[in-house]
């Protein structure tokens, strides 16, 4: 079962009360579903663990204030430390309600404080300040806000929309149960269900803030299809073994819910499989047919389109598709067409009405290779839900881990066991190539393989690899994978991420800050320049026959990286440049990299000699 | 900075009609409406923070017959730089700006809608007591068939608040 979701609401109204009485507080979880959860209330700590059937989350209550002598003043460090600090382990706030106003001043017999005139000021609105601080945070501003407040918002809507607010909740005494899940599921980082619509447990498992958000984005998608009478098209971007089928099953439960509710016709999830299988295989299974359409076409049979009506198409492996088969595709992703003919039908084509859900792993979709532009322009690339490859969840690797365990434990009849800690380390630290598959498939093999046993160790982990979490991922020959573009394109622009390193101080007065970093900041500044240099060999790749992933051109690669196509002796500037930035990289991580290794090769690096720098180096070391 | 009509205004309206008073009225229909309510719970409402009505409300009162006067630019003319105007011009200015305003914004509209729902909330305050001091017993049988007057005086409440909230958020420049 999952943890309930959990919400800190930071509100002067409740917790400021110094009678502790608090009712107020009472109130409002008994209005929204909402279980106190607060270390200063009084009630049955097992209270917590109880699913009860009227409580939709946990609540921790903030009152963002603090009693100074008998006075209440704002408390903006205090507050920061309680978000920041529910924020750094699961289970971290789903969502964060955030008051605009607080009352501060002395405080009467009632436990109220007085108010002060600048409280009710919208300039000095102390929930802004705190929203600014959190956004300001480049771990904070990943927490989802909403405004909790009865104030006018018209004059600092623009302020709070432009520090990371997700909504505006105008009437806490409105706020019921039912607005409580809207949020919950519009907002929210919060898990899947436990079980999927047909009551089977999910393998959607995981907590971690990048999933969070998939998951997240997944929901908002499933939303606007359900509302759409001809519904969506949906592409999922993810490494193999991602679970990217597990995610288009979780955007069609969450969509015939939503129909279902709203008393629209539901349909079934359809699958439509494209690696590897001709072209005539793949048109039959989505298009279906008419008798004696082409020999042993016995019956008038109904392609997977059309079985999908009002409910979900998933299209795995869409990067597969053959040129040949487009216009097909064309006329069924087209929103205003939605229609698909059989083979050897004279009748008009078939109006459908469902979600079209396209996984790949292909970069080649982002690049546009081998589609045409208006496949593109409808598959919706720049609202593509990314899945994130399990080297990015570390923190979910041990609960699927167990959940396989659990799982194949039970199948194989064997024995329950516990993981090492050196097996839990062993697990952390991989990298995990083959992503949640690969994980499935070694607790398969470490359960099989010992099924007597109540300890699973290190040497039950058969890994293929010695990748380390860290290192580089290799690259795949087609091209880029999802995962390693959304590595390499962070959610800074390069002018903040340049502003940022420009403006960093280091604290003189902190040891941890200073001692050994040199060695650190150098690799992380060939890094990012050896990072530069991949991305502009890829985008001035140029294809030609028997290279369909381009070739790389390191001299127009870069005069663009330098910004200036007259240079001189522009080859010789060229090597030379290459060379200086790949030297101060190991060689073993060029070698990960198809893309870096034919540079390498190209331009290979000097023998180590002692340069003058070294020389001068050195004496400079010497006179220290 | 605020003038005391927006402090006080904000003080009645955002601290203690919305969050108060209207806040635990909600609470108290959704507790009406669970199969077994904590029984404190509904006692404490009726006995504690319904009334509160009774003690507060004149303070709406005083908010709309204060508005025009609080609120109107003519305010201007009581701190600098406006406060330095020759007193020929402060014999008519004032007053010209006071009309100007009250011809473009409806204050006087808002003003009379306000005391008009402030009385229907009275009203409906006054008929949910009278049928209170029936009910001897505050058990949930004898308070579920409350639940149509408490709605009655939560919209009129709400109709107050929203007018209220109409009012202007600063002294404004005409």
């Amino acid at each position: 079962m999952n943890a309930l979701p959990r919400v800190l609401v930071i509100d002067d109204d409740f917790g400021r009360d110094w009678s502790g009485a608090n009712r107020k507080r009472k109130g409002f979880c008994d209005r929204a579903g909402l279980l106190d959860i607060t270390s200063d209330f009084e009630q049955d700590r097992k209270k917590i663990h109880e699913r009860k059937e009227d409580v939709l989350a946990a609540a921790v209550f903030c009152s963002g204030l603090r009693n100074v002598n008998g006075s209440a003043e704002h408390d903006l460090e205090g507050t920061l430390d309680i978000i920041r600090r529910g924020w750094s382990e699961w289970p971290r706030w789903g969502l964060v309600f955030l008051d605009l106003k607080f009352i501060t001043g002395k405080i009467g017999p009632d436990g109220d404080p007085e108010g002060r005139k600048c409280d009710a000021d919208p300039k000095e609105f102390f929930g802004l300040t705190i929203l600014e601080r959190m956004f300001r945070d480049p771990v904070m501003k990943e927490i989802p806000v909403v405004i909790l407040s009865g104030m006018e918002r018209n004059r600092i809507e623009e302020r709070f929309a432009n520090h990371g607010a997700l909504d505006f909740e105008p009437k806490k005494e409105e706020l019921g149960d039912a607005r409580l899940s809207e949020l919950l599921d519009a907002h929210g980082l919060i898990e899947a269900e436990a079980v999927d619509v047909n009551g089977r447990r999910t393998a959607l498992v995981g907590h971690s803030v990048s999933f969070l958000k998939c998951l997240r984005e997944a929901r908002r998608r499933a939303r606007r299809a359900a509302e759409n009478d001809v519904g969506d098209n949906i592409l999922i971007l993810g490494e193999s073994g991602t679970g990217k089928q597990l995610i288009a099953e979780y955007l069609h439960g969450r969509a015939m819910g939503i129909k279902s509710r709203r008393g629209k016709p539901i349909g079934q999830f359809r699958t439509l499989f494209t690696q590897g299988a001709p072209e005539t295989l793949i048109d039959d299974r989505l298009s279906g047919h008419m008798k004696g359409a082409f020999t042993g076409a016995k019956s008038d049979e109904p392609g997977e389109a059309e079985q999908a009506d009002n409910g979900t198409l998933f299209i795995d492996e869409f990067g597969c598709i053959p040129p040949i088969l487009q216009p097909k595709f064309l006329r069924l992703l087209d929103k205003n067409t939605r229609e698909i003919q059989r083979l050897g039908a004279n009748s008009e084509p078939r109006k459908v009405r469902l979600q079209v859900v396209m996984a790949t792993n292909e970069m080649d979709v982002l690049h546009g290779g081998g589609f045409r532009g208006d496949i593109l322009a409808r598959i919706g690339i720049g609202e593509a839900i990314g899945l994130p490859p399990l080297r990015d969840r570390q923190e979910d690797i041990l609960s699927l881990a167990n959940l396989f365990l659990r799982k194949y434990e039970r199948e194989f009849k064997a024995q329950k066991r516990e993981i090492s800690e050196a097996a839990k380390k062993k697990l952390l630290e991989y990298g995990w190539p083959g992503n949640v598959r690969e994980l499935e498939d070694a607790m398969i093999a470490a359960v099989d393989n010992s099924r007597g046993l109540r300890a699973l160790t290190p040497n039950h982990l058969k890994l293929k690899g010695i990748v380390s979490r860290t290192s580089t991922p290799r690259l795949e020959t087609s091209g880029l994978t999802s995962s390693q573009i959304s590595q390499e394109t962070s959610s800074l622009t390069l002018d903040e991420l340049l502003r940022l390193v420009e403006s960093f101080q280091f604290d003189p007065y902190n040891h941890a800050h200073i001692d050994g970093v040199w060695n650190r900041l150098e690799a992380a500044h060939a890094r990012m320049l050896k990072n530069y240099l991949r991305a502009a060999l890829i985008s001035e790749r140029r294809k030609r026959p028997g290279k369909p992933e381009g070739e790389p051109k390191p001299v127009p690669t870069v005069l663009r990286m330098l910004g200036d196509p007259k240079k001189k002796n522009q080859k010789y500037l060229a090597g030379r440049i290459i060379r200086k930035i790949l030297s101060a990289i190991p060689r073993e991580e060029i070698f990960s990299d198809p893309v870096l290794r034919e540079m390498e090769e190209r331009y290979p690096r000097e023998v180590d000699k002692p340069g003058k720098d070294d020389v001068e180096g050195r004496a400079d070391a010497t006179s220290d | 900075m605020l003038n005391d009509w927006q402090d006080r205004r904000s003080k009645f309206n955002h601290d203690w009609l919305k969050n108060g008073f209207l806040a635990n009225l909600n609470t108290f229909l959704v507790r009406l409406g669970k199969k077994s309510p904590v029984q404190e719970d509904l006692e404490f409402f009726i006995r504690e923070e319904l009334p509160e009505w009774e003690r507060r409300i004149a303070e709406a009162d005083w908010l709309f017959k204060t508005v025009e006067d609080e609120m109107s630019p003519k305010r201007y003319f009581d701190v600098p730089p406006l406060v330095h105007c020759g007193e020929e011009t402060k014999q008519w200015l004032p007053e010209l700006v006071h009309t100007l305003w009250l011809d473009r914004y409806p204050v006087q509209k808002l003003r009379t809608d306000g005391s008009a729902a402030l009385s229907r909330a009275n009203s409906e305050y006054a008929a949910l007591k009278t049928a209170l001091q029936r009910t001897r017993i505050l058990s949930l049988e004898r308070l579920r068939p409350l639940k149509s007057r408490l709605v009655a005086l939560r919209d009129a409440a709400s109709d107050l608040r929203d007018i209220l909230s109409a009012f202007d958020q600063d002294v404004r420049r005409i």
